[in-house]
């Protein structure tokens, strides 16, 4: 490959060449004295290899730096290129959109864009990528939304988009990962991309995601959340490394460049919709079999003093149930009464009621595991969506049930976070955690507003069972009252 | 490869120790082993999942967990799984699922005809409906198919995962602090070759009466922060490391959720855990031995006289950043005390003498590389005025031709600077 920026003014000190390279997520300077100390404080001299080096976030100010001091350079490192064509589809956008947009611009296409859910964060993106016509690499937290985002790009720029990610590898100027794959690859991808996109970024201060954004040269960075502040790490029951998010969010991608919250940008946003809570019952041998399963289970917690209330029940619970025959029989107990609740025959013949009342209309059927998931997509011919459905049939999946092609869908959790669907209008939610966020995320993904949309969201629940309680614990949001 | 999770490792203080499999444990872990290696080795042409199913069929104490989910790893990353590429998966869903949802929308009543939907597309396809449904989520990961297995005897099993232990508690490695000694460069070389392929940089420094090296390894990174992010290239390079006569090992760890600080520390060679058939298949070995060429190339050069003395050499002459160079033998001046060096690249690779002219190019000084003429290099290839040359050989390598070039060299330099 051949140097492609020289800027030769004045000879470099003590060199006549001084030269940039990307190594693994680093630039290695080559050609300036151990003794020269007029590069920026990001540089160190590494005895190691007898050249400076320093982390490849730091080629902006390096370049800068070097110009500055009018120092000859070749850059070997930048391996990104300016799109030689923008967006063929240009949405308008609204005036928060365009404003957020200037403030990025003007903070030298370094920052983070703080808006609500479901106030158009993506087109800022797509905007931005207009603007700047680099290199572009979106990173996101699931593989759903990377397929959104492949999507949406597609459509706005016209050209093909790759993907890295859930067992695929494409890479193109226009590139969609997510969070994990980016730790993985950014060492090789690092000075492959001009703007990087961190959606949802406010999980990117844990220490393994943050160095991605460390190797990674990309001079234009944008962030996009709703909630910068990382308050899902206290959901999680651990802390980041890193002593405060926003901070580094600011070291990472550059500081907030734009905010609006919901209160300034409220309107009629969500369609009008209705819970229907169905309790059916099991049949008198699933009864005793549950029964007799669950009464197992919970011998074992009682005789070992667990707790399955306490935030490390359940891993009590899997440490002690690996200990010994009758802890892994309680274990199996465990699975096998949560079954018989998940999947009771009288729920699915519920199910399919449901399918046929709604069958002009577009349904997502929720599970809380993968078994689940595949039952009901056999069962009922429905495709299916776990962490193992590649994105492209994703797309597809999600495609076909946007256009009509398909009236159902099945998938366990993976559809819980950001997803967009709007056709979507009816949700059935076959089992789940008792958990309020992803009960609020799942009635979420078929309120996207459209003209004359009536959402409904079915939750099914075996009568008599522990998923009562869970039904009582994930319902405790004002959106259920 | 085994996981963090998979290790059997004991803390003491701020220490991790890997904990054996000992001389007690042996007999039953080679039953598991066994177990685990039969089942794979029956399972050829059936699926991932029911592979599992037998595999998690086999009784297993409570103390054996770890054990037994390690051995099943290890057996299972010997497996070939693919798909069973009868009927493509996808496309067969979405044409199934199409139609699933054109006649539930005309049904009249809840219960549509499924089996009337698959048997339409099997005759389609020409399969049968149960075909159809096998082949339906065929690309599933339990569904994928156990082509070959490449499997170990269960000794060499077991050595394997003696190794692997120490290999996943190196993932979680900030860095390594490595010493090793080798009696013949052939070690060292394969070291450095291992290191630059995957893409590790290190300090290095000899140790006081010139018996072996001690290696800071991490990564480019590293300079900045420490982070484990090269845990898994570390763990890869143990190999390497162990293939010498002797090492020794600490590294700095983050282990477990809470990423806690401690301290690990591996001397070798290790004791052989088991009495016989432990070397796996691909095991890096140690080169103990000189090349014939090389050992036949010492015996003339002692029997001329002169004042150069040739002697098997230890160094390694290393540039940073540009590369190194581990001799196979050193020419010390009986009266200066001068020193020059010979590597035999032999028959080995033309890149491997454009790097070596390359070091030469860039400092390396005192340095006879011989060359193969198969290798079709001139020995012009390396300016004169450098303090290095080429010596190009036809079959066997003249120990008259060496010392000349010993000499020449000599003239030219002021004093090389080995590590």
């Amino acid at each position: 490959m051949t140097a492609a920026v020289t800027v030769a003014e004045t000879p470099p000190p003590g060199s006549a060449a001084v030269a940039i390279r990307f190594r693994s997520g680093t630039l290695e300077i080559d050609g300036v004295p151990a003794a020269f100390a007029g590069l920026p404080s990001a540089c160190a001299w590494d005895e190691r290899t007898a050249c400076f080096r320093a982390p490849a976030s730091a080629y902006a100010d390096l370049v800068r730096s070097l110009r500055r001091l009018k120092i000859a350079y070749s850059d070997q490192a930048r391996q990104y290129q300016t799109l030689t064509t923008g967006a063929v589809v240009r949405r308008e956008p609204r005036p928060y959109q365009s404003e957020a947009l200037a403030a990025w611009d003007a903070a030298g296409g370094r920052g983070v864009v703080v808006l609500p859910t479901g106030a158009g964060k993506t087109l800022v993106a797509h905007m931005a990528i207009d603007l700047r016509r680099r290199s572009t690499l979106v990173v996101t937290p699931t593989l759903d939304l990377v397929r959104q985002w492949h999507d949406g790009l597609v459509s706005s720029f016209g050209v093909p988009v790759g993907i890295i990610g859930g067992g695929e590898y494409d890479l193109r100027p226009l590139t969609v990962t997510t969070y994990d794959s980016a730790y993985l690859h950014m060492e090789n991808l690092g000075a492959r991309f001009g703007l990087l996109v961190f959606d949802e970024c406010h999980h990117l201060p844990s220490a393994s995601y943050s160095l991605s954004a460390r190797l990674a040269l990309a001079p234009f960075r944008m962030g996009l959340t709703a909630t910068p502040e990382r308050d899902a790490w206290a959901t999680r029951g651990f802390q980041p490394e890193s002593s405060g998010s926003a901070d580094a969010l600011d070291d990472l991608i550059g500081p907030v460049v734009y905010r609006k919250d919901i209160v300034a940008l409220s309107g009629d946003y969500l369609s009008s919709y209705e819970t229907v809570r169905v309790v059916v019952d099991l049949s008198p041998a699933e009864r005793a079999e549950y029964s007799a399963e669950r009464a197992r289970y919970r011998q074992f917690l009682d005789a070992n003093g667990i707790s399955m209330a306490s935030p490390h029940g359940w891993t009590e619970f899997i440490i002690r149930s690996s200990r010994n025959a009758e802890g892994r029989r309680a274990f199996e107990a465990y699975r096998r009464q949560r079954a018989i609740a998940f999947t009771a025959p009288a729920k699915l013949d519920y199910v399919q009621r449901l399918l046929h009342q709604h069958r002009r209309d577009r349904a997502i059927i929720f599970t809380q595991d993968n078994a689940t998931v595949h039952l009901v997509a056999t069962r009922f011919l429905l495709p299916a969506i776990t962490h193992q459905t590649r994105v492209s049939e994703r797309s597809e999946i999600l495609d076909g049930l946007a256009q009509g092609r398909y009236t159902a869908i099945a998938t366990s959790k993976v559809l819980n976070e950001g997803v967009d669907v709007p056709e979507a209008n009816v949700a059935i939610v076959m089992s789940g955690s008792g958990s309020v966020r992803e009960h609020v995320q799942r009635l979420g993904r078929v309120l996207r507003k459209r003209d004359g949309k009536q959402a409904i969201l079915y939750e099914l629940v075996a009568g008599g069972t522990s998923e009562t309680f869970t039904s009582q614990r994930r319902r405790e949001h004002i959106a259920y009252r | 490869m085994l996981t963090a999770d998979l290790v059997h490792v004991r803390r003491r203080g701020d220490r991790l120790y890997v904990v054996p499999v000992g001389e007690a444990e042996h007999p039953r872990a080679l039953e598991l082993a066994t177990a685990y290696l039969d089942l794979a080795r029956a399972h050829v042409g059936q699926s991932r999942g029911d592979l599992l199913d037998a595999c998690g069929a086999v009784d297993v104490q409570p103390r054996e967990q770890r054990l037994a989910r390690g051995l099943l790893k290890l057996v299972l990353d010997r497996c070939e799984f693919a798909e069973d590429a009868l009927l493509d998966p996808v496309e067969l869903r979405r044409t199934l699922f199409t139609h699933a949802a054109s006649a539930r929308r005309e049904a009249t009543h809840a219960a549509f005809d499924r089996a009337a939907i698959l048997a339409a597309l099997a005759a389609e396809r020409g399969v049968s409906s149960d075909d159809l449904e096998r082949a339906l989520f065929a690309d599933l990961t339990d569904a994928h198919i156990l082509g070959q297995a490449r499997l170990l005897s269960p000794e060499a099993l077991l050595a394997e995962h003696h190794l692997a232990q120490h290999q996943a508690v190196l993932l979680r490695a900030l860095s390594v602090r490595a010493t090793v000694w080798s009696a013949t460069p052939a070690n060292y070389r394969h070291l450095f070759h291992k290191l630059k392929f995957l893409r590790l940089l290190y300090r290095i420094e000899l140790l006081p009466k010139h018996t072996g090296y001690r290696l800071h390894i991490d990564g480019p990174y590293s300079l900045f922060e420490s982070v484990t992010k090269y845990g898994l290239q570390l763990a890869l390079a143990l190999p390497a490391l162990m293939a010498c006569d002797r090492f020794t090992i600490e590294a700095e760890l983050r282990w477990g959720r809470e990423r806690r600080p401690l301290h690990y520390a591996l001397r070798g060679p290790l004791p052989r855990p088991f009495s016989d058939g432990n070397a796996a298949p691909d095991r890096e070995t140690a080169v103990d031995q000189f090349p014939d060429e090389v050992a036949a190339l010492l015996a003339d050069l002692s029997a001329l006289p002169g004042p150069w003395r040739p002697a098997p050499s230890h160094a390694i002459l290393d540039l940073p950043g540009v590369g190194q160079c581990v001799p196979d033998v050193q020419f010390v001046h009986q009266e200066t005390g001068q020193t020059v060096y010979l590597e035999v690249l032999g028959f080995w690779s033309r890149d491997a003498v454009w790097k070596r002219i390359e070091l030469a190019h860039k400092g390396l000084a005192a340095v006879v590389f011989a060359v193969s003429k198969h290798l079709r290099v001139s020995e012009a290839a390396l300016d004169e005025g450098l303090p290095a040359a080429l010596y190009v050989y036809a079959r066997v390598m003249n120990a008259h031709a060496v010392l000349k070039r010993v000499a020449e060299v000599a003239a030219r330099t002021s004093g090389p600077t080995p590590h």
